[in-house]
């Protein structure tokens, strides 16, 4: 047994030393081919992830007996057609570039149902809608009156007025109603009995409430932002005349012009952020004392016009984006102004490397951030990607499933595009909607939220099964940037 | 050479070499169980060839080790039927083997044992009778009950080979409870005439030098029994002395087969007999995890057999007298008295000292509670005590770097042995759990759009399916072990069993890795631990 046992040792390590250097330079890509030029190539692979799952894969026209999701591996530098096709889904088809030791990764690649079984969630037409992002719940507008406007709450999948019974606000006109991202709080400036009121209203609260908190500002009907970070509740700031005022909802204060000079403000989860023409500063929203104050450089404020009314977002420690209504997109990183165009919405990715943005006819990516290392060592810095630039009238895009596709409105058409889009890969058209109104997505039930083209009932589509939902958030996904 | 094995009462020098010995297994366990996230963090593309590199050894590890799980096995089979008394008897008649078994098994049986004869031959060394050889078992017995006591004593009267060549041993410690003490000396009264003769020794506490361990009691009792020896003139060298724990029961062959072997045995005073310990005791009363953690351990000694030249004393096993007082008895002062003995006897006898598996099982206990919360609390700290055998390894390179009449082989075959063993038992089941969670640690990295970072996945996926191969026949070999369930769904329990194995990952890390890592980390640190008793049946 002994001698046996050193022989089988001996054999394995033997097998152990052949096999092991041969692992490698397969898992490297390396194929071995004897009479070919190159009897040692290199190779890519190609891995994609459909949603649903279990697709035909075809590869310059030859079908993989592997389905998806796959990995298409050995494959030699060049083009390749990749089609991926599932019985009662429209097929997908690319050409993908391989480049020797690279992965092109398709991940996840949603295939759209040929059948659309859209479900209608009210009989009642509605003239509007607002989502709250990142909430359950889309504001529907029937008017301009208080009580003309609803709620969806996606998760139960019902339809209320946000104001309940008589109340002496019901046919106040709504002027502007101010929201947040991930707070279900919001608050509408009204005009009742020729006075303008501001109301908070929480639409989670199903007693339908609303409070009037009218008394904690200065002159309401000069109010031309409000703004709270998400779920805190304690603090607004207003912005009125260039200044910002302070309203205290816990001791029922406000602090008028608590900044003066004020051409832009933002706020992060503990102080606000306040440009004039010639600097930013922090002040605390706890203590109100100045924590940082940055001048402009001069080069910035060549391109800053003090003229309009900025929003700023603090995105990562030292990354600021400046941006106005009409369309100026500044961030505090060479050269500053990264277009000319007006933009006209942008969305940054929960990631924070990216930040989706859109002008009428085109739609891009802006990497700000990167922790890549790049063979070449001439930094590139920023850069607009254009994922699609044939649109005629963008109205909104949403980026969806961890940031590797594009949902967007052009005119009434909904489409999806993916970020890493290839030659030859088209944006695929989903559906329409009503005139002059907005779809939504929420990423969490794989679903769409939109007003019917023709009656302005509210619809919704499930794009993404349940099960295959839950796959798809599970999913180790790979964050998608620009190449 | 003369090498005072143990820890304490050390000149500076030794005092100082020992410490910095006591680090090394812990320290090479924490380096690779960090080392390889930290590369994985630092350059991904290094660490998915060492992962590579790892998990091809380690599948070829386990087909090895299976194939020698399987061979092993088969052999265990094949000894089953041998009439080891008529072997013994035509030794005695000095004639040549003949075949007395019929069938596959019997035949291999008889190649292995002709194989043996011509070593025995070849070795010129003067054959001794079976009539002149003597059995001690020393059982040395800590808070048991009485009712395991019992049983022990009368699995030795089963014995297929002459009581009247055995003397049982007792080995009380002072601290026994009364019940348990009368019932050992009730035994020696009931019993004495069967055996040669039967013991009960009570081993008084406090004495200088020994610490609160089982090789203590063990000792005491041996060197009592030298004096009986040499008043009755009994040579050492007819002596074979077994250490069972209180719950061993030998297999009824276990006696015939140790003398047959020290018989044969080229060197047989210079040789300790290691059988195939198993934990049938109670196998169907404790919980799967239990079950196949115990099996495991009987598998991991299966396979150990089938290397000789690396083999340790394990739990039970036996050793001739005369070595055991050449080398002064079992340390006073160690948890880890069963492998201690080995090197001790290695250290002593210059290398020249081996072990002989013996294709016999011993049946024990798996340690168990009164309820499953206690049960793996007492698994752990039993396997915990396993893993504190760690604490040979700096006395014996202590005792290595002593010895120049220590061939430089003998001194690497066994280090190299002791460091993997050691850091493969701490880290293999973290290695194998975090190998499957670097691709996602990985898939926000720029190594994600490699082919290196799609092919490293897709050829470690491979290799754990390979090793499904494996896993399929040691749940097999493991089915076929296990004595049968008193019950008439058997069949239905051994499916049960079967599918218990898909524990085994969870299992290995708290039951294995974990106490093993502990002992290696209260080492490193000088966090010596002391003896605990495992809790096996209720009596």
């Amino acid at each position: 047994m002994l001698l046996l046992r050193k022989f089988v040792f001996y054999v394995f390590l033997c097998l152990f030393l052949v096999i092991c250097p041969m692992l490698i330079l397969y898992a490297l890509g390396y194929i071995f081919t004897p009479y070919g030029d190159d009897a040692l190539t290199r190779t890519g692979v190609i891995h994609l992830v459909s949603y649903p799952p279990s697709a035909t894969v075809l590869v310059n026209d030859k079908i993989n007996e592997e389905k998806t999701p796959i990995t298409l591996s050995s494959l030699k530098q060049g083009r390749y057609r990749i089609r991926v096709e599932k019985e009662d889904y429209l097929p997908w088809q690319a050409d993908i570039y391989i480049n020797p030791a690279r992965a092109e990764v398709v991940d996840p690649l949603i295939l759209i149902p040929r059948k659309k079984e859209f479900e209608k969630l009210s009989q009642t037409a509605f003239r509007d809608m607002v989502p709250i992002l990142k909430t359950n719940y889309v504001l529907l507008l029937q008017g301009k009156k208080v009580k003309d406007l609803s709620v969806l709450n996606i998760d139960k999948k019902d339809i209320d007025p946000v104001v309940q019974g008589e109340t002496l606000c019901a046919d106040a006109e709504i002027k502007d109603i101010y929201e947040q991202q991930n707070d279900t709080r919001i608050i509408l400036r009204v005009k009742c009995d020729g006075e303008t009121k501001v109301l908070a209203i929480d639409l989670k609260d199903d007693t339908k409430r609303y409070e009037d908190i009218t008394f904690l500002f200065k002159q309401p009907e000069k109010i031309k932002k409000i703004i709270w970070y998400p779920n805190s509740r304690r603090y607004l700031f207003s912005w009125r005349n260039d200044a910002i005022d302070k309203v205290d909802l816990e001791k029922k204060t406000m602090i008028s012009g608590w900044i003066d000079q004020v051409h832009g403000f933002g706020l992060t989860q503990d102080v606000v952020l306040a440009v004039n023409k010639d600097r930013m500063i922090e002040k605390k929203w706890s203590d109100d004392k100045i924590t940082e104050d940055y001048p402009m450089p001069l080069d910035f404020q060549s391109q800053f016009d003090s003229k309009k009314m900025y929003r700023v977002e603090k995105l990562t420690k030292n990354k600021y984006l400046f941006t106005t209504e009409d369309g100026d997109f500044l961030l505090n990183q060479m050269p500053y102004r990264f277009l000319n165009e007006a933009v006209k919405g942008y969305e940054i990715d929960r990631h924070h490397r990216n930040i989706l943005l859109w002008t009428e006819n085109k739609i891009g990516t802006l990497k700000y951030r990167d922790n890549r290392e790049y063979e070449n060592i001439f930094e590139k810095g920023p850069f607009i990607n254009w994922l699609y630039t044939r649109a005629s009238h963008l109205k909104i895009a949403f980026l969806a499933h961890d940031g590797s596709q594009v949902l967007f409105q052009d005119k009434k058409r909904v489409y999806l595009t993916r970020v890493e889009s290839y030659p030859n890969e088209r944006p695929m058209e989903f559906f329409q909607v009503l005139k002059n109104t907005l779809f939504y997505y929420s990423e969490e039930k794989g679903s769409f939220y939109f007003l019917d083209r023709k009656n302005g009932s509210v619809i919704t589509w499930k794009l993404i099964r349940d099960e295959n939902m839950l796959e798809l958030l599970a999913s180790e996904k790979k964050v998608s940037v620009a190449p | 050479m003369s090498f005072k094995y143990s820890r304490n009462n050390l000149s500076k020098k030794e005092k100082r070499r020992q410490r910095v010995l006591e680090k090394i297994p812990g320290l090479l366990s924490w380096l690779m169980l960090l080392g390889v996230p930290a590369l994985s963090v630092l350059s991904p593309f290094w660490a998915a060839i060492v992962i590579i590199a790892f998990m091809l050894y380690w599948l070829l590890r386990i087909f090895y080790l299976t194939l020698f799980l399987v061979l092993s096995y088969f052999r265990l089979e094949c000894e089953k039927m041998t009439d080891w008394q008529s072997r013994i008897d035509s030794i005695d008649q000095g004639v040549n083997l003949k075949v007395y078994q019929r069938g596959l098994k019997g035949r291999l049986s008889e190649w292995f044992l002709s194989e043996e004869i011509k070593l025995f031959k070849k070795s010129a060394v003067a054959p001794i009778s079976s009539k002149d050889i003597y059995h001690l078992v020393i059982v040395p017995v800590a808070n048991e009950s009485g009712k395991i006591i019992a049983e022990s004593i009368k699995g030795l009267l089963n014995s297929h080979f002459a009581t009247k060549q055995m003397i049982p041993c007792l080995a009380l410690e002072d601290s026994l409870d009364r019940e348990a003490r009368d019932i050992a000396f009730g035994l020696q009264e009931q019993y004495k005439s069967h055996f040669k003769d039967f013991f009960v020794i009570v081993h008084p506490k406090d004495i200088e030098g020994e610490a609160r361990v089982k090789g203590a009691n063990a000792t005491y009792a041996a060197k009592e029994a030298a004096k009986y020896f040499t008043e009755h003139e009994i040579p050492y060298d007819n002596v074979i002395v077994s250490c069972f724990d209180v719950d061993t029961i030998a297999d009824q062959n276990y006696f015939a087969c140790l003398t047959y072997s020290f018989m044969i045995h080229p060197d047989r005073q210079r040789a300790s007999y290691q059988p195939i310990p198993v934990f049938y005791n109670n196998i169907w009363e404790v919980p799967g995890f239990a079950r196949i953690l115990e099996m495991g351990a009987s598998f991991f000694e299966l396979i150990e057999v089938t290397n000789p030249e690396k083999l340790v004393t394990f739990s039970s096993h036996s050793m001739s007298f005369k070595a055991l007082t050449e080398i002064g008895y079992w340390p006073v002062d160690m948890i880890s008295d069963d492998s201690a003995v080995f090197w001790k006897a290695l250290l002593h006898y210059d290398g020249q000292y081996c072990v002989t598996p013996i294709y016999v099982t011993v049946s024990m206990d798996v340690t168990k509670g009164e309820n499953i919360w206690e049960t793996i609390t007492n698994l752990y700290k039993q396997k915990r005590r396993w893993a504190w055998g760690v604490e040979n390894f700096p006395i014996v390179m202590r005792g290595f770097m002593n010895n120049k009449n220590i061939s430089l082989r003998v001194k690497l075959r066994h280090s190299i042995k002791m460091i993997e063993g050691n850091l493969s038992w701490a880290t293999l089941p973290y290695l194998m759990i975090l190998v499957g969670w670097l691709p996602a640690l990985w898939s926000n990295n720029a190594f994600a759009d490699t082919a290196f970072y799609y092919g490293s996945k897709r050829v470690v996926s491979t290799i754990f399916t390979l090793s499904e191969i494996a896993l399929v026949t040691t749940i097999l070999v493991s089915v076929s072990l296990l004595p049968k369930k008193k019950s008439q769904y058997s069949f239905f329990w051994k499916i049960l069993h079967a599918l218990e194995w898909l524990l085994l990952p969870l299992v290995f890390i708290i039951f294995s890795a974990t106490p093993a890592l502990e002992s290696q980390t209260r080492l490193m640190l000088g966090q010596y631990m002391g003896f605990w008793v495992a809790k096996k049946r209720s009596s």
